[in-house]
């Protein structure tokens, strides 16, 4: 017999060998395999990870999209250009802003509670003058109307006139010294409160006792009116994000309502002395 | 055609044990269970101790299935969990030495030829015979057909340790079956 490599018998005989386990083998097994926890599948787990990947990018686009805001805060809007103004001219311009329709001049001139002679170094007696002809015509052609409605009659009257101004917001480095700013607001100040006091008059003229009540109403339906004027700008439809953050801290502001009593008192005073006089 | 048909009945089988069905890894422990005892029998002198490693082994088996990923043998990616396992018993066991010994000089393999074939109870007589050292890197080596590298790493040792652990055990063999033979020639 031919020599055989050692080490290739071995790798062959104990290659081939094959030992039986013991019957109960596999029972141990099972059990072992049965105690074990479950691995979860990798494809679960891919799946799980894909679901939280896309459930976060869904929670970040929800906040991408929450905080852009829509509001422009640098607003600058720039109409007509003003002419250089002081303060002493404050009532002519108020006059070359008004625009009175001749009829509405005709109507004025025949209502005797008009008072025609009148001091015409008050500005508040101007400002009640120009702007009482039109809520008076309004309310000679109709029955009495909606106070608000006199008042949109006002402000369709307050949109036609010229206005000259300029508006700048947001930078007062832009606002030069001596340039008299009549803003906007301002004006629908000026004019809402003769509106008011128009309304006020109104009222007294037809035998109704003015309650305080009333005079709140109609103080808070005018501040209203001018805060939405302020908000909405009626040439562009924007909405001013300094305006309506504004509004919300006019309710501290007692500019208005000292205005409106101001005019009230001197207006209410000097026509009572007018007709007072006028009857002597 | 067996070889085949048991190929693809091996697909079958793999992927249902994946899904955990309990059938089919029975089936596949019984198709592999009788070979892969032995394996582990080549490390461990006690059946009892061989067959729990065997059970271990078979657990890693099933819990790590899916990392099979059809490539190769099926049977030696068992086989390999096998090993690992049964070394890592004789760790456990602290029975892994390796002889600070000089390096031999001349590692050289001498084939060693024998006059007839061994008996595998002979064969595997004189393996458990050798020190534990020995017999792991030998057992590695010739039946398994590890490469040197691969053995430092597997027991985290040099290359030339293992050199010299083979070369050791060898030699040892030689004279047993030398020793053997002498015996059973006289007996003739």
């Amino acid at each position: 017999m031919a020599p055989i490599k050692f080490e290739d018998n071995i790798r062959e005989k104990l290659q081939d060998r094959e030992l039986n386990p013991s019957k109960d083998a596999w029972k141990k097994l099972a059990a072992t395999l049965e105690e074990a926890p479950e691995k979860p599948s990798s494809k679960r787990l891919w799946m799980a990870l894909a679901a939280s990947v896309i459930g976060l990018m869904l929670i970040i686009s929800y906040f991408i999209v929450s905080e852009e805001a829509p509001l422009d805060v640098n607003l600058v809007e720039e109409e007509t250009v003003a002419p250089n103004l002081n303060s002493d001219t404050e009532n002519n311009l108020i006059k070359e802003n008004t625009m009175v329709t001749p009829e509405e001049n005709e109507v004025a001139e025949n209502d005797d509670t008009v008072p025609q002679n009148l001091d015409a170094e008050s500005p508040a007696i101007d400002k009640i003058n120009t702007k009482q002809e039109p809520v008076i015509a309004v309310a000679k052609n109709n029955d009495r109307k909606d106070r608000n409605e006199i008042l949109d009659g006002i402000n369709e009257n307050m949109e036609n006139t010229e206005v000259t101004q300029r508006v700048v917001l947001g930078d007062p480095l832009k606002r030069k010294e001596g340039d008299l700013l009549l803003t906007k607001d301002s004006l629908l100040i000026d004019q809402t409160v003769e509106a008011v006091v128009a309304e006020v008059k109104l009222l007294e003229k037809n035998n109704h006792s003015v309650t305080a009540e009333e005079i709140d109403n109609l103080l808070r339906i005018a501040q209203r009116d001018i805060a939405n004027r302020r908000i909405l700008n009626s040439n562009t439809q924007k909405i001013d994000a300094t305006a309506l953050l504004n509004d919300v801290e006019t309710e501290l502001e007692r500019s208005f309502r000292d205005k409106v009593f101001d005019a009230l008192g001197k207006g209410y005073h000097k026509v009572r002395t007018a007709v007072a006089e006028r009857n002597y | 055609m067996k070889l085949v048909s048991l190929h693809k009945n091996y697909n079958k089988l793999i992927q249902k044990a994946k899904e955990g069905n309990r059938s089919a890894q029975h089936e596949l422990y019984q198709l592999f269970a009788p070979k892969m005892l032995s394996v582990c029998r080549q490390y461990v002198k006690r059946l009892e101790v061989a067959e729990d490693v065997m059970l271990r082994g078979f657990f890693k088996v099933f819990k790590h299935l899916e990392s099979y990923k059809n490539e190769g043998s099926f049977e030696g990616w068992i086989r390999r969990i096998m090993v690992n396992e049964s070394i890592s018993q004789l760790r456990k066991d602290k029975k892994l030495l390796f002889e600070d010994a000089a390096e031999v000089e001349n590692t050289i393999e001498h084939v060693a030829y024998i006059e007839t074939e061994l008996e595998v109870d002979e064969i595997q007589k004189m393996i458990d015979a050798l020190p534990e050292g020995y017999k792991t890197v030998f057992v590695l080596y010739a039946v398994e057909g590890y490469k040197h590298s691969e053995i430092a790493e597997l027991l985290n040792i040099s290359e030339s340790t293992s050199k010299t652990q083979l070369f050791k055990a060898r030699k040892m063999l030689q004279k047993r079956i030398t020793k053997e033979n002498k015996l059973s020639y006289g007996t003739h």
